[in-house]
């Protein structure tokens, strides 16, 4: 089994970003499958099997990029929800956030996120700190999801 | 009491009244007489009455009876009673309804006298006291108002902090996010023209076309890059610094006795690559510690020597001095330096936010004597300056040497 089967999962509401990470992950040789979410409703629907948009499939390999700002719910309730499933709390979930605030960092720790990273408009910074996160996604093992969540 | 005190002659006795009367008159009291109870009564209503002779045996009523009516009155009302008929239990009955004094008769005029002056001038020192007293009271209770009022202006005014606080963070984060994109995309365009350039330099672009695209992909194309990007990332500086500033008023200090000694070793080796690069030398007292927060005090001595750093003048060595002295409770550090100095009338100035003297001259936002000023004001401390301009600055720092602090955090 190849660790290229991991679905990235990316919540980030504003497009130009979700672009630019698509572009720069891609660009970092990661070529892995990518589904992006637009807000923090969406990403729950998918992970937890709810409403109407697509849900995740049983026994696939997901790593997820969360936004912490997002409309509707944002990334630290998701990762609270995550982290509070029995089944999702293997996820591994990268924050990702527009300021580097301490507290916001201590918080999702606190959660449990894997890791943490403030999206810097020095380019090359972002660049390096998205090589980075390919690097990670091609070395750490990323758990398999079992079936259908309980109910 | 500047007027004339009144008397009240209760008395059935009519020589009695007549020659009481003409001796108090005397003694430029103003006198009113009554022969029974009720008349009294009748005398004193709606009448300034400051003393009453009350005779015990009144053809209508006990004299006794009539002292809590009149009291009722006229609460400051003094009374002395006078009787033929003396016993030790009228006496007491007649003190115990308020009476202050008891003469019997025959009458000692002398005595009743002296007996109507020092009713009067106890009730005068009575009424002195109540008055002071409610005078007190009051001020106690608008000293009081005025405590409240500065309390309640003091937790808006600190509510108002920290929604200016919230507003910078809130809008310093949301104009970083469409930041992200401008500087992300102009490098998306700049890796996208990297490719138009390769097209560009292969044999198979006409002389004629490359002549035409020539200055605008090696000059416009590249100028406007540069500007965007400067442009972007000068702005991202900015916003951090804000969100720094912001993030100052909240974070939790940490107090606690600090060796100065230390901190600014650390904070001068720092700033050891700049010292050498100015060609400064730095100079670094003995120092007394104090109170304070360790990260936070760091960024104040190292703004300062920042500030020090930037500011020399380049037509001469830079000195640059640190000392300190604890007197009376507190410690005023010292950073001098023999730099351009600053104008009498920038010396407040320089404190304020996003202040920048000489733009053209230094990096920098305008935040660092900002953030120092924000940090000394959560310690309790200050920081002020001395210049003279060509000659150098000192920059004091005062703080506290024992853990005191406003903050209410």
């Amino acid at each position: 089994m190849t660790k290229n089967e991991v679905v990235l999962l990316i919540a980030e509401d504003d497009e130009g970003h979700a672009s630019l990470i698509m572009k720069n992950l891609r660009r970092a040789g990661i070529s892995n499958n990518m589904l992006l979410f637009k807000d923090g409703q969406e990403t729950l629907s998918f992970l937890f099997q709810k409403g109407k948009g697509p849900h995740r499939m049983p026994g696939a390999r997901y790593l997820l990029l969360l936004d912490i700002r997002m409309p509707r719910v944002d990334g630290v309730e998701v990762l609270r929800q995550i982290k509070q499933d029995s089944q999702l709390c293997r996820l591994p979930v990268i924050m990702i956030t527009t300021t580097d605030d301490p507290r916001e960092v201590e918080n999702c720790h606190s959660l449990g996120c894997s890791n943490y990273i403030t999206k810097p408009v020095d380019y090359d910074k972002f660049t390096r700190v998205i090589r980075q996160l390919g690097l990670f996604l091609l070395v750490v093992e990323v758990p398999r999801l079992d079936g259908n969540l309980e109910t | 009491m500047s007027e004339k005190a009144s008397i009240l002659i209760v008395d059935d006795d009519e020589g009695l009244r007549k020659s009481l009367g003409l001796i108090i008159k005397e003694k430029s009291y103003r006198v009113e007489t009554a022969r029974t109870g009720q008349e009294a009564l009748e005398k004193a209503w709606g009448k300034e009455i400051n003393l009453a002779l009350v005779d015990l045996k009144l053809p209508d009523m006990e004299g006794v009876n009539l002292i809590p009516t009149l009291k009722e009155m006229h609460p400051e009302l003094a009374v002395i009673v006078t009787t033929g008929f003396a016993s030790i239990e009228t006496a007491i009955q007649a003190l115990n309804k308020g009476a202050s004094a008891y003469i019997t008769k025959p009458l000692n005029m002398d005595e009743l006298c002296a007996k109507v002056e020092e009713a009067l001038e106890k009730q005068r020192l009575l009424a002195e006291n109540k008055r002071l007293l409610l005078e007190l009271q009051r001020e106690l209770e608008e000293r009081k108002l005025a405590e409240q009022e500065r309390e309640s202006l003091l937790t808006k005014l600190s509510e108002k902090n920290k929604e200016l606080e919230q507003i910078i963070h809130i809008t310093s984060h949301d104009l970083r996010s469409p930041l992200v994109n401008i500087q992300g995309f102009t490098r998306e365009l700049d890796e996208s023209f990297k490719q138009v350039y390769q097209i560009f330099d292969s044999k198979a672009v006409p002389s004629a076309v490359r002549k035409k695209l020539a200055p605008i992909l090696d000059e416009d194309i590249p100028h406007a890059f540069q500007y965007i990007l400067a442009s972007s990332s000068k702005m991202d500086s900015l916003l951090s610094s804000l969100l720094r500033l912001s993030r100052l008023g909240r974070d939790i200090l940490n107090i606690r006795r600090l060796d100065m000694n230390k901190l600014m070793s650390q904070v001068v080796s720092s700033f050891k690559f700049q010292i050498r690069e100015a060609g400064v030398t730095v100079k670094v007292e003995e120092l007394p510690p104090c109170h304070g927060d360790e990260t936070q005090l760091n960024q104040v001595f190292s703004n300062l020597l920042d500030n020090a750093l930037k500011f020399f003048d380049p037509d001469k060595s830079g000195r640059i001095r640190i000392s300190g002295k604890a007197e009376k409770g507190q410690v005023t550090y010292c950073i001098e330096d023999n730099g351009i100095g600053i104008a009498d009338k920038d010396r407040e100035r320089i404190f304020e936010i996003f202040c920048r003297l000489n733009p053209a001259a230094s990096a920098g936002e305008g935040l660092g004597l900002a953030i120092v000023r924000k940090i000394l004001d959560r310690h309790g401390g200050k920081v002020w300056v001395e210049s003279e301009p060509g000659k150098g600055s000192r920059f004091f720092v005062s703080l506290l040497t024992k853990e005191v602090t406003n903050d209410k955090k």
